[in-house]
This record gives C-alpha cells, structure tokens and sequence, in this order.
C-alpha cells in the first residue's frame, strides 16, 4: 500500500488535484526548507490560495508560491527550516483545464529521527516489486512508492536500523 | 374620434391617421382615458378567488421617475431596440415620444390604444409597465450632444465579451414589462407600429423570471443557473436607492431619470451541470438553496470576506463572483433588475442565460469599476459569455400632460 496516510487530506467531495508533495502526506521529516506540491493536472496561479499552519491552526507565513512554467507543481522556499510541529499545507486551486474549484490540504511532521515515524519500512514487500511490477500498477503509485523510497532512505540508517531491532 | 376603446366595433381606417390626431394635441384625449378606465375597471364583474393581498396590477405610469425600474419584477420583459431612420429629426422624435407616450398611458391603464386591432388584449392590466430610453446615438443624430447625461457613456470592450452585433447598441430602447405573456405580446406589438416609421427595429430581447406567486416568500427569482439572483440590492423608497439609481437634480433636464445597462449574458449550462453542487457554491460564494454567503446561513446576511477556515483558507474564495463583484468604494453599486432568458432552439442549438439589466445614476462610477474587476478574475466566467451590450439614458417620468423625454426634446 502507499507510504502515505491516505492521500493527501480532501476537504471538498473531488478526488484530490494533489498528485504527491515534499514532504509527503503523513510523513514525518526531520528538515523543511521547502515546501512544494505537484499537481494531477494544471493549475491556475492567480486563483490559488494556500495557507500553512502548525499545531492545530497556528498561522505560519509563507513565501511566494513559485510554479513551474506548466503549473504542473508550486514551490515555497522557506526562509528558514521549520520548527519542530505538526503542519499543514492548506490549498484551494482552480483547475486549469475544468475550472473545477479543488480544496484540501497536505499533513506532515517535522521532528527529530528518534519519534517513530508513520512510514512502512524499506523491506515492506509492497515497495520493491510495485515499482516494476505490472502494467496494471497506476503511474501514481509507483511514482509514489519511488519517492517514498527515496525520504525513507534519506531519513537515514538509524531508523532502518532501529526497525531491524524491533523485528 | 373616440377616447377609448370600449366599443366592438373595428379600429377606424380612415384617412385621417391616428399620428395625425395626437399631433395635433392628443392631451385631452389621454386624461379622459384615464378617467374611462377607472369606471370600466369599477363595473367589471369581481373575479373568484383573487390575489388576497391588495390588487397592485396596475401600475401607475405618470410620476417623477419611470415605471419598469423601482416596480417589483414582473413576469415577462421584452427589450427593443430601434434606430432612428434618417429622415428623423428633433421635431419627429418629439411626434414619436408623444405617441408612445400616449400608448403606455392608455395600455398601463388597461385600455387599448387607438386604433388597437385586438382591443381585447388590452383589458388587463397585469402591472404592465413601458420604460423608455435613449442611447449615445439619439443625442447625436438629433444634434443634442451637450444635453447627453454624463452618466451615460459607453462601456469598453472587455476581455471576456464575444458582442455579436446584434445584441448590441441601439439609439431608442423601449423596456416592456408585465405579468402576463399575452398582455406583453399586445403592447411590444403596439409600440413596435408606432415607433416603425420613426426608427427602425434594432434587437428585441425577451426574457422572464418566476412569478410572484412561486416565490415562497422570497423577493429574489433564481436564475437558469439555479441560483438566487438579486439579494444585496438596493431597496425601492429608501434614501439609499434614490442615491443608487436615480440622477440627481444638478443634472439638469435628467433629473429623476437614471441609466439602463443590458449584458446579454449566455450560460454554458451544460459544463456547469458538471459541477456538483459544492463546487457551484464555491464559484458563487453562495448556497444555492437558501442564497445565504457561505460564511452565513440567511441570504440575507452580510458576506464576511475575511473569514478563514480552520486550516487558514477564505471561506468565500477570492475568485468566486461574490467576492469579484462586491463594492470596493461606497459607490460602485447599481440597483440589478435580471431576466432569465432562453432562445434555445433546434437549429442554433442552446442560447440560454441572462439578461443582465442594472440601473444606475452614473455608468462610469458606478457600474463600470465593477464590470472591470468581473472581467479581470471571476471564477463563474468560465460559463458565463457576455454576448450583447447596451448602454441607455433614461429620462424622468411624466405627468399627464407631459411625455417622456420632454426635458430633452422640448
């Protein structure tokens, strides 16, 4: 199954416009210094609006989105890495093709390697063979499994480590 | 020559023209009207089962101001459009005001005009109303340019319009309104051979809203989109909609009188029925089943535009038609006054939207800011075409002895 909790969390009734997003949804990560979204389809710029928040609703600003040039994906660069907490990245878009209004919003935490993550492990079976398993496996859950692969490599050895432990 | 039509007998075909008679000062005609209209109204038989409240179906047609803009919405509403043949100069324009006045007093009153052919239709005053109008063109040809309202100008080409010409412009406007479609026919027939060899037929448009009785109570009639379509608007006889709507006594001859915009507006209804209804909500900034904002539960409730959500987003997004129109000054507002309408046929397929009339003192401060930042970023554009434009002035009302337009042309 996929590394995220869910998909990214939807507050209207559409399957989400959020593709997958760094952090990913329902991760926790020891370092932010971006945060950045990629879309399903593209969006309109100059009907975007997003809000990021900790905690609970806590307001945290947020620079300047930066699109890419198909609007297929938005970055904020943050001024400073985040304090520990946990976030949520609140958006309300318009599709650029449809026009259909999308809200929702991705979680994530940011906190030191020795609070056990929500994430599977590298050796969970789903992940290896997912990625080349079949023509039926969506693009999306094996792009899915690939990134998420790569933030639990990069969260380092000592939570492998420490889940081998455990086993 | 006879003062009304009471009789059966057939209109009379003589050479001399019922033109001819007005001109030379139909005015004691159109009082006694007046007065026959009242006792025929009186001896008619009382209907069963009438309308319990009190019977307002007939609409006064003399005042300060026209009839058609304070009146509450009726059913049907045709708009024409003319154009002033060449030969038509100042003192024909005069002729023809007088005569069109002369028919909306005698039809509002529930009387036919002279010369009706199907006097029958006349007899029912179902709160038919005329509103007359100038447009830019009228002053012009007629050599009236320094008497043009400054309220009246002319709107800019905007992003978002694809005008067919047909829809658009027109120097004579001729706003009919009433309850009963076949009330309607009657007179728009009737002021369309009076006006025909003064000024040619431009555009007709036609459109309706629900019934005052289908309304449940509530004031505003929705439109194809489904939506409740006329809350937050100026309130007839409050000090508020006198500023909103009518010009102001430094404007001279215009003064009582106001300006008309008309938007055909065209509805892609198809793509929209692929929102559900969140969605639609979202693009409005409204419910559709109660009206109310989303940030309130009556349609009656001030929109709160810098309410956020738990997770820090607007409730009423920045890009819906709610936030894009509402007034940035104390002063861009107009008073909406819509028709629904829908031509939709088999051969040019669906044409359906709406008729989108506001009146206001002054276009430019007052409606134009608005249009602009509609044009600029409104989500419910991406269904909504602007395919028609017209700008026109209307003039004060008049009394019995008057027309209308007599402080321009006279």
């Amino acid at each position: 199954m996929l590394l995220s909790v869910g998909g990214p969390g939807v507050a209207s009734a559409h399957t989400s416009v959020v593709e997958s997003s760094t952090p990913a949804d329902g991760t926790q990560v020891d370092r932010v210094e971006f945060i950045e979204l990629r879309f399903t389809s593209a969006v309109k710029p100059a009907m975007a609006t997003y809000a990021l928040t900790v905690d609970g609703g806590t307001p945290v600003p947020l620079t300047a989105p930066v699109y890419t040039d198909d609007d297929t994906a938005v970055r904020f660069t943050l001024a400073e890495p985040l304090p520990h907490g946990q976030y949520r990245l609140a958006y309300q878009l318009v599709v650029a093709d449809d026009n259909h209004p999308a809200t929702g919003w991705i979680g994530f935490r940011v906190g030191p390697l020795t609070v056990r993550p929500s994430t599977p492990t590298a050796t969970d079976p789903a992940l290896t063979p997912a990625a080349e398993s079949s023509g039926d496996a969506l693009p999306t859950l094996a792009w899915a499994a690939v990134v998420s692969i790569l933030v639990v490599a990069g969260v380092a050895g000592g939570l492998i480590a420490h889940q081998r432990r455990r086993r | 020559m006879t003062t009304s039509g009471d009789s059966d007998t057939p209109a009379p075909t003589t050479s001399v023209s019922r033109r001819g008679l007005l001109a030379a000062g139909g005015a004691v005609a159109a009082t006694s009207v007046g007065v026959a209209a009242g006792y025929a109204l009186a001896g008619q038989p009382t209907e069963p089962a009438a309308a319990p409240e009190a019977d307002d179906s007939l609409v006064p047609f003399h005042g300060p101001h026209q009839a058609g803009i304070a009146t509450q919405p009726q059913t049907h509403a045709a708009f024409l459009a003319f154009d002033l043949r060449g030969a038509t100069d100042r003192a024909a324009a005069v002729r023809l005001m007088k005569l069109l006045t002369d028919d909306a007093r005698r039809l509002t009153a529930a009387t036919p005009v002279l010369g009706d052919q199907e006097p029958e239709l006349a007899r029912t005053p179902a709160r038919l109303t005329f509103t007359f109008g100038f447009g830019p063109r009228f002053f012009t040809q007629l050599g009236l340019m320094q008497r043009q309202p400054s309220g009246l100008t002319e709107l800019p080409a905007f992003g978002i319009d694809q005008l067919k010409p047909q829809f658009c412009d027109g120097d004579l406007l001729v706003q009919v309104c009433a309850d009963d479609p076949l009330v309607l026919a009657h007179a728009v027939r009737q002021v369309t051979k009076t006006t025909r060899s003064f000024a040619k037929p431009r555009w007709v448009q036609r459109g309706f809203t629900q019934p005052r009785v289908a309304l449940h109570g509530a004031e505003v009639s929705r439109n194809l989109m489904g939506q409740l379509d006329g809350t937050v608007n100026p309130v007839p006889a409050t000090p508020d909609f006198d500023a909103v709507v009518w010009a102001g006594p430094q404007t001279g001859w215009f003064a009582g009188g106001t300006t008309l915009v008309l938007r055909r507006i065209t509805m892609q209804l198809d793509t929209w029925d692929e929102l559900d209804t969140p969605d639609k909500e979202l693009t409005i900034g409204r419910r559709l089943a109660s009206g109310a904002p989303l940030t309130g539960t009556a349609a009656t409730d001030q929109a709160d535009f810098a309410a956020v959500d738990a997770n820090g987003l607007p409730v009423i997004p920045p890009f819906s038609h709610m936030a894009r129109a509402r007034p940035h000054q104390q002063n861009d507002r107009f008073l909406r006054r819509p028709y629904n309408y829908d031509d939709s046929n088999v051969e040019s397929g669906a044409d359906a939207g709406l008729l989108f009339v506001t009146y206001q003192a002054d276009i430019a401060a007052q409606y134009l800011p608005v249009q602009q930042r509609l044009a600029e970023q409104d989500l419910l554009n991406a269904w909504t075409v602007p395919i028609g434009s017209a700008v026109f002035a209307l003039p004060p009302g008049c009394d019995e002895n008057g027309y209308i337009g007599e402080g321009l042309l006279a």
